[in-house]
């Protein structure tokens, strides 16, 4: 069995290379044989709808060198090169090598389109492609209505000029298409508001599910009459069969488009319009805030005046105060607060300084907002009664009580009722100097904890090194002993104390000869020179240090002899102890 | 002893002198100073503002100036219509004196007369609850404390344990202090104003054949980014950057 295996597999092997050595024999036998080189271009679809891309391929055959063909220039037309493919092919044993350069192509209006000559430079001759046409018709592909579509629908279809018109455009598709961008909205005439999009859902159509996408905007009016609304365009990705059918899947580029609503709009009614109308409408009402009724001339006010309600909020406007008469006014500082997304809920603050100029000033005058409501079709006036006041010509402290519950919001300064009178002192002349970080003592203020905190870690750092190394703590200990022995020589010499001072140099030797040979100081005496290995410790200072040693048995068995040589001593004592600590005993 | 009198005889002398004189001197010309600050006073009461103004100004002649002084100018400033004038001197007086909140509070009303400026922003309100100087103060103080609790951990480290917390809570307060100083710094000094005084244009360029950009009024304070000729770039949050001439504003600091 085993056995049938194996050679089966042999004479399979073996069929393998007689083909592919078959198919090397052929190339070899053809030489290379190749056709003339050929440049050739075409269109994918030559009919498509507005908004769908189509894919022109142009192929280079047997060339042997080539340059990349370059699309021509057509009005309406876009070209975007979208890949390179090559391939070789061997039939009657020529063999035929081509290149296929694909380009996108998407026309920006509807009509039809001559495609001229693309051109290359194949082996060094320059050729061109035959003209192609392309025709791009109006509308929506009927079979991507299959897939996918837009709605587009408003709340009616006549509305007066001002008025805001809310529209939803609704994307609706099944699964597997997409798109990236917000829906675009034809509004000649109009003009169109923010758009939000609303939460997904889901919808079932013909027995189908769809997902339904719901964008929401505005429109308002600029002129009378009939007027088109639409249509909703969206670029939309409708997925179709990859070109080898394998890889994934690959959406193709269309445009899906609403149809169109006729809006007729009517003028605002011109009887009836009230004094100061500015052209808002909607539904509104007006709270009015005055700082104060009692000022001194010159002194300004501040007028509050909020409009709130339904409508275009940001384009409301409040005139009429530039006519006060005894009056100076300024431009209103205006603020909105919008309630909703599409800005057709909310309030618009203005903030109106007037300034009485004389103290016959007696009163503000009325203020008046006026709009037009579409839906009970009449102008509306809304309106605060003149505020009488009194104007000084000194300083004023009284404040009109405002509208109950308006203050600062959240994070403002509250604003000043008032300008708050002048001192009456003069009070101490003040420098104004650079500040105290800028001072260089203010760094040395900074640095000296961070010094000492150095210091201290330092000290400690030692401490714990001397702690881990006997060794050194016996050479710090030795090195106290010495330095305090020296000076007990000293006092020795003066007072001719023999004893004490041959005591001294005894001791200090032990411990230096203790430390260097590593033994305790009570144990070392002439012999401990003995450790020494030969040659380590110099002649001269092993005599010395010998002398000194048997100097200190002199002193202590015959104390007498030695009286005058005292000071002599302590250079000799000094020399030797040096030359011992640079000693090494091995 | 001999010395001992021999000192007392010398500043027994300076001081004579110094009463005599300078102290003297000093204390008439306070005298002098309050009269006429009050002269002013009464001129502005009397509603005669540019007068009260020349008084004032005449008293700044003498140095820097007292926070009531600036603050009583910018008021005669507000009262005459010069808004930006008002607000410069308002900013002085709150330089000179930051607690005081009629300062605060004129600033603030010039300001909402204006209806455009750019004011501190939320954290510079936070920060300047206390000076700069202040906050120095404060971060000096918490450094030495984080230093000093450190210092005493090393050197004595059972007491490390207890301290370790106020330790750690001196660090964070260090940093923090640290970190409203530079806030600080940053508000006071690293911005340069220019208060609008005379109501004309931004342009896009130097020049006075550059192309208007936005108006301006009276009291606006714009942001200074640079300087050039007799101009004066500045910074609008909402509408961008541009050159106004220099003529036309008060810079803050640097008049």
């Amino acid at each position: 069995m085993g056995v049938g295996e194996g050679t089966r597999f042999r004479c399979g092997y073996g069929a393998e290379l007689i083909r592919l050595l078959g198919i090397l024999l052929v190339l070899f036998a053809s030489g290379g044989a190749a056709a003339a080189a050929a440049l050739t271009a075409a269109l994918d679809r030559d009919t498509v709808y507005e908004g769908e891309a189509v894919e022109i391929v142009v192929t280079v055959r047997n060339a042997r060198s080539e340059s990349a063909p370059i699309p021509p220039t057509v009005d309406d037309l876009t070209f975007r090169q979208a890949g390179v493919t090559s391939s070789q092919t061997i039939f009657n044993g020529v063999l035929s090598a081509s290149r296929e350069y694909r380009f996108v192509v998407e026309a920006s209006r509807v009509g039809e389109y001559r495609i001229p000559p693309f051109r290359a430079e194949l082996d060094g001759v320059t050729m061109s492609t035959q003209p192609l046409r392309l025709r791009v018709l109006p509308g929506q592909n009927p079979a991507i209505s299959q897939f996918a579509f837009l709605r587009l629908k408003t709340e009616k279809k006549r509305v007066f000029l001002g008025e805001a018109l809310l529209v939803e455009i609704e994307v609706v598709y099944r699964r597997g298409g997409e798109y990236r961008e917000a829906p675009q909205l034809g509004q000649e005439g109009l003009t169109m508001g923010r758009m939000e999009q609303l939460s997904r859902r889901g919808e079932r159509i013909g027995g189908a599910d769809y997902f339904v996408d719901t964008f929401r905007t505005y429109v308002i009016a600029a002129r009378t009459g009939m007027l088109k609304l639409g249509p909703a365009t969206v670029p939309f990705g409708v997925p179709v069969q990859t070109r080898l059918g394998l890889f994934g899947r690959e959406l193709r580029a269309v445009k899906l488009m609403s149809a169109v609503i006729d809006l007729e709009v009517l003028p605002l009614p011109s009887e009836g319009v009230p004094d100061g109308f500015t052209g808002a409408v909607g539904k509104y009402a007006m709270f009015v805030e005055i700082s104060t009724n009692v000022v001194a001339a010159g002194d300004p006010i501040l007028i509050s005046v909020a409009i709130s309600g339904e409508g275009p909020i940001q384009s409301l406007q409040l005139e009429g105060f530039a006519d006060w008469k005894g009056f100076k006014t300024y431009a209103p500082e205006t603020s909105v607060d919008l309630k909703d997304q599409l800005g057709l809920k909310g309030t618009k603050d203005f903030t109106q300084v007037v300034v009485p100029e004389s103290a016959e000033v007696r009163e503000l005058p009325p203020i008046q907002f006026s709009f037009f409501d579409p839906d009970q079709e009449k102008y509306e006036v809304l309106r605060h009664e003149a505020v009488p006041i009194t104007v000084h010509r000194g300083s004023a402290v009284a404040a009109y009580p405002g509208r109950p519950g308006a203050g600062a919001g959240e994070g403002e300064q509250p604003k000043a009722r008032d300008l708050v009178h002048i001192k009456s002192r003069l009070g101490s002349y003040g420098i104004i100097q650079p500040p105290v970080v800028l001072r260089p003592w203010f760094m040395v203020l900074q640095i000296a904890p961070l010094l000492a905190l150095l210091g201290v870690m330092s000290w400690q750092w030692q401490q714990a090194r001397v702690a881990r190394d006997p060794r050194l703590r016996r050479r710090q200990q030795v090195a106290r002993v010495i330095r305090e022995g020296m000076k007990e020589l000293q006092a020795a010499a003066a007072r001719n104390d023999v004893e004490v001072f041959f005591a001294t140099v005894f001791q200090m030797l032990q411990e230096r000869l203790g430390e260097v040979i590593g033994m305790p100081a009570s144990a070392v005496d002439e012999l401990a020179l003995d450790v020494f290995r030969e040659g380590s410790m110099d002649e001269e200072l092993s005599a010395e240090v010998r002398g000194l040693f048997q100097a200190c048995g002199v002193a202590r068995y015959a104390p007498g002899r030695l009286n005058a040589e005292l000071h002599s001593f302590i250079p000799r004592v000094e020399s030797a102890l040096n030359g011992l600590r640079s000693v090494d005993p091995q | 002893m001999r010395g001992k009198n021999w000192r007392r005889g010398v500043g027994g002398l300076a001081v004579g002198f110094l009463l005599g004189t300078g102290v003297g001197e000093g204390r008439a010309a306070g005298v002098d100073r309050e009269s006429a600050f009050h002269e002013a006073n009464r001129q502005y009461e009397q509603g005669e503002y540019d007068a009260a103004i020349g008084a004032y100004e005449e008293l700044l002649k003498d140095g820097t100036g007292t926070p009531a002084l600036h603050f009583n100018l910018g008021n005669a400033r507000f009262k005459v219509g010069e808004v930006g004038r008002a607000i410069w001197h308002y900013r002085v007086a709150r330089e000179l004196s930051p607690r005081d909140a009629d300062v605060q509070a004129n600033l603030q009303y010039a300001r909402n007369t204006v209806g455009e400026s750019i004011g501190e922003g939320r954290i510079g309100r936070g920060v300047g609850v206390l000076t700069v100087d202040e906050w120095t103060a404060m971060s000096i103080v918490l450094f030495w404390f984080w230093m000093g609790g450190l210092i005493i951990g090393q050197l004595r480290l059972k007491m490390w344990v207890s301290l370790r917390l106020w330790v750690r809570l001196g660090m964070v307060a260090w940093l923090g202090s640290v970190a409203a100083l530079a806030v600080g710094l940053h508000e006071q000094f690293g911005k340069r104003i220019a208060i609008v005084v005379t109501e004309g244009e931004v342009r896009y360029g130097p020049f006075e054949e550059s192309q208007s950009h936005f108006p301006v009024r009276d009291g606006m304070e714009l942001r200074v980014t640079d300087a050039r000729d007799g101009w004066v770039r500045v910074e609008d949050p909402r509408r961008g950057g541009g050159w106004i001439a220099r003529s036309m504003v008060l810079l803050y600091p640097g008049e």
